[in-house]
């Protein structure tokens, strides 16, 4: 990275102990060489260790005497929740828990029905489907409505990619994670 | 989730009283610590934890067990003091954007500590000072942001156990950090800035009078040397 541009969002999750043994190669190639960057890291530090001894005080000043007691005792006194709440909550659990797998996999549904209906109801050999030169004889049919499928993740957005050998398009879709988050913010069951 | 932990949730899960109690004891300061940071008052982030522990008394058995036992546990108080937050109706917080649009625009010099950090060192007095400008830059920042540095900063959590924790997308939790980062970093650059006023230019000594002292103020972080090589 020594040659590279400074890259803020590297200093961070090397602070946070994320970055792959690769990257943290790059980085400390960099920091060799750049003492803007170097500065830009003792100053996370420094607010880094200064906050976190700031938000420790005070739970290392509070006073836990009987704490356990007064929990123990209040979910005694405490009626069990009825089972739908039961149900509710552990069906939110549930679907919190496999909710990455149906998310990418209704996605890569989705997206491959749009790209894949078009171009099956269009034919093998559309004049239009071919870039311009390109060979109609060379390939052969299933080979040319071979679809790739990329996909990228950067600060909340995701972008999948798809290139379509067949008639030389690439297809780039972005969407926010953030909004889904949010929606989950809202419906939170506990 | 820690092996320990794993016996604990599934004898407690069972009824086993003293098992929670382990819970509680091992998981209770920090529980507090995040409560206090969110709400910034003592008897409602006691109140909270206790409230913490009895709804993962109750709801234990819906655990699902994919993710770590105090994700799941973080993520009921973090939930608890929005709730606490918003009945109170007290948090003002600045929207981050807002904020940065004020006080750091965003740019790479941004995070650059001026240079008189490195001819002064930090004294024991600056260092209470800037603390405090540090600790209201953060109870400026909006709930989502101190969620999420709370438990980047006093946890130690992974991007990965603060995405499940929060219930969002790692690439959020890095949006966060990074705007909430921006605005304490924007809090000691307006600081070092303050100090650094009024200093004739090339005698770098002057800012301080007993310069040399706490010179550790930039030590490493040892939790992200730990943890770098992960």
């Amino acid at each position: 990275m020594s040659a590279e541009r400074c890259d803020t969002s590297l200093l961070l999750r090397h602070l946070d102990g994320e970055l792959s043994t690769r990257e943290r190669r790059r980085l400390e190639a960099h920091l060799g060489a750049c003492p803007d960057c170097r500065q830009a890291l003792d100053g996370l530090r420094l607010v880094s260790g200064l906050l976190r001894e700031k938000l420790e005080q005070p739970a290392q000043a509070a006073d836990f005497s009987g704490f356990e007691e007064r929990v123990l005792q209040a979910v005694a006194r405490s009626a069990r929740p009825p089972l739908g709440e039961r149900l509710r909550v552990a069906w939110g659990e549930w679907q919190r828990a496999w909710r990455p797998v149906w998310v990418t996999a209704a996605v890569t549904a989705v997206v491959a029905l749009l790209v894949l209906v078009p171009l099956l109801s269009r034919g093998p050999d559309t004049p239009s489907a071919l870039p311009p030169g390109g060979d109609r004889t060379a390939s052969a049919p299933g080979v040319d409505n071979q679809v790739i499928i990329d996909e990228l993740e950067y600060r909340g957005q995701r972008s999948m990619i798809f290139s379509v050998s067949k008639n030389n398009t690439t297809v780039i879709w972005m969407y926010d994670f953030d909004n889904q988050a949010g929606a989950k913010d809202q419906g939170d069951d506990l | 989730m820690g092996a320990d932990d794993s016996n604990l949730v599934k004898l407690a899960k069972r009824g086993d009283q003293q098992a929670f109690r382990g819970l509680m004891e091992r998981y209770k300061r920090k529980v507090y610590a995040i409560a206090y940071g969110m709400v910034r008052d003592s008897e409602a982030a006691m109140d909270i934890s206790q409230e913490a522990f009895i709804k993962v008394y109750r709801y234990l058995e819906t655990f699902q067990g994919q993710s770590s036992f105090y994700t799941w546990l973080y993520r009921i108080v973090v939930n608890l003091c929005i709730d606490h937050m918003r009945k109170e109706s007290k948090h003002d917080a600045l929207d981050y954007d807002d904020m940065l649009l004020r006080r750091a625009p965003d740019d790479s010099e941004a995070w650059v500590v001026p240079k008189l950090l490195d001819q002064n060192p930090l004294s024991a007095l600056d260092r209470k000072e800037l603390s405090e400008r540090i600790a209201q830059a953060f109870a400026g920042l909006s709930e989502k942001h101190r969620a999420v540095l709370m438990l980047r900063e006093i946890e130690g959590l992974s991007y990965e156990d603060i995405a499940r924790a929060l219930g969002i997308h790692k690439g959020t939790v890095m949006s966060r950090l990074h705007h909430a980062r921006k605005n304490l970093q924007a809090a000691l650059q307006g600081y070092l800035e303050e100090r650094g006023e009024g200093l004739p230019a090339g005698t770098p000594g002057a800012l301080h009078a007993d310069e040399g002292e706490e010179t550790d103020g930039l030590a490493a972080d040892p939790k992200a040397a730990d943890t770098s090589g992960a």
